[in-house]
């Protein structure tokens, strides 16, 4: 195996994730190389690091927060509201005209029909 | 099918979980979220769970797919382009720097903070599922939906790196 993979292999050693001959042929090979020692101290060194630094304490509430049903954040719920509220405004605004000309033909459509219906009878 | 109770499932995954969502997403903001959501959505299959596999990697796998989905997304990189100043520090378990760590000054948390954030999530999700919970390489496999020899070396890259820091902080 080349000097590379073995130098590779040093995590998954660290980890005993290594096959038996893999294993036997590092650390036949650690034996004589004082790189590759060198090399699994100091990555045994980040295991460490990381393992005390990357400990996160579960934050006050999470726990509740995660059995609870997923709901909608009120301010989500407000904003929300407020916006469709100042669409509709700005909408109604905007198209006032053509809003009474809608109303009005639907008005004469009801009526026409209305009128219609009676002179049937 | 699972006899776990929803508060079992939540007791048992949590703290793993979190630590898992924090590694992945780099902000204790977002790792909120992503437990949160994580979790309701196991608590909501667990009638369906039928235990074949630990509670543990099965919640880790529906964090790193929630992840996934979220960063998938359009609108959430949007975000996350717009409110980032770069990924969070993780918050330690304690503010004190533990004895054996080796890690004495604020400046070498902050050099190792910055290593930490400098690592593919991924990578740092692999270390974490390692280190933090002691998954083996196939269970990390499992979790993270990648072959084996991916697993291997990521961790492999991602100690590589931190240990050039601390090397280097040795030298200076």
């Amino acid at each position: 195996m080349r000097h590379e993979q073995l130098r590779e292999n040093l995590s998954a050693y660290l980890d005993d994730e290594l096959s038996g001959p893999e294993k036997t042929e590092l650390e036949g090979h650690l034996r004589s190389c004082e790189g590759c020692r060198r090399e699994l101290e100091s990555l045994r060194a980040a295991s460490a690091a990381f393992k005390a630094r990357a400990k996160a304490k579960v934050p006050e509430g999470l726990r509740e927060a995660a059995l609870r049903r997923r709901e909608p954040r009120p301010e989500l719920v407000f904003a929300v509201a407020a916006a469709l509220i100042l669409f509709a405004f700005v909408a109604a605004r905007m198209f006032k005209p053509q809003l009474s000309a809608v109303f009005n033909q639907v008005m004469g459509m009801i009526s026409g029909a209305a009128s219609t219906v009676g002179t049937a009878r | 099918m699972s006899k776990l109770t929803p508060e079992e499932l939540v007791e048992r995954t949590l703290d793993g979980a979190y630590a898992l969502a924090m590694q992945l997403s780099g902000d204790s903001s977002d790792a909120w979220d992503l437990v949160q959501e994580s979790l309701s959505r196991a608590v909501r299959a667990l009638p369906g769970f039928r235990g074949e596999s630990d509670p543990k990697t099965w919640v880790y796998r529906i964090v790193v797919n929630v992840w996934k989905n979220k960063v998938k997304s359009r609108a959430w990189r949007w975000w996350r382009g717009l409110v980032s100043l770069g990924p969070d520090l993780p918050e330690p378990a304690s503010a004190e720097p533990p004895l054996d760590s080796g890690m004495q000054k604020a400046e070498d948390l902050e050099a190792l903070d910055r290593a930490l954030a400098s690592l593919e999530p991924e990578d740092r999700a692999a270390l974490a599922l390692r280190e933090l919970e002691g998954k083996s390489y196939s269970e990390i496999a499992d979790i993270l939906a990648v072959p084996m020899g991916t697993v291997k070396s990521r961790l492999y890259r991602a100690r590589s790196a931190l240990a050039r820091l601390l090397e280097n902080r040795d030298a200076a």
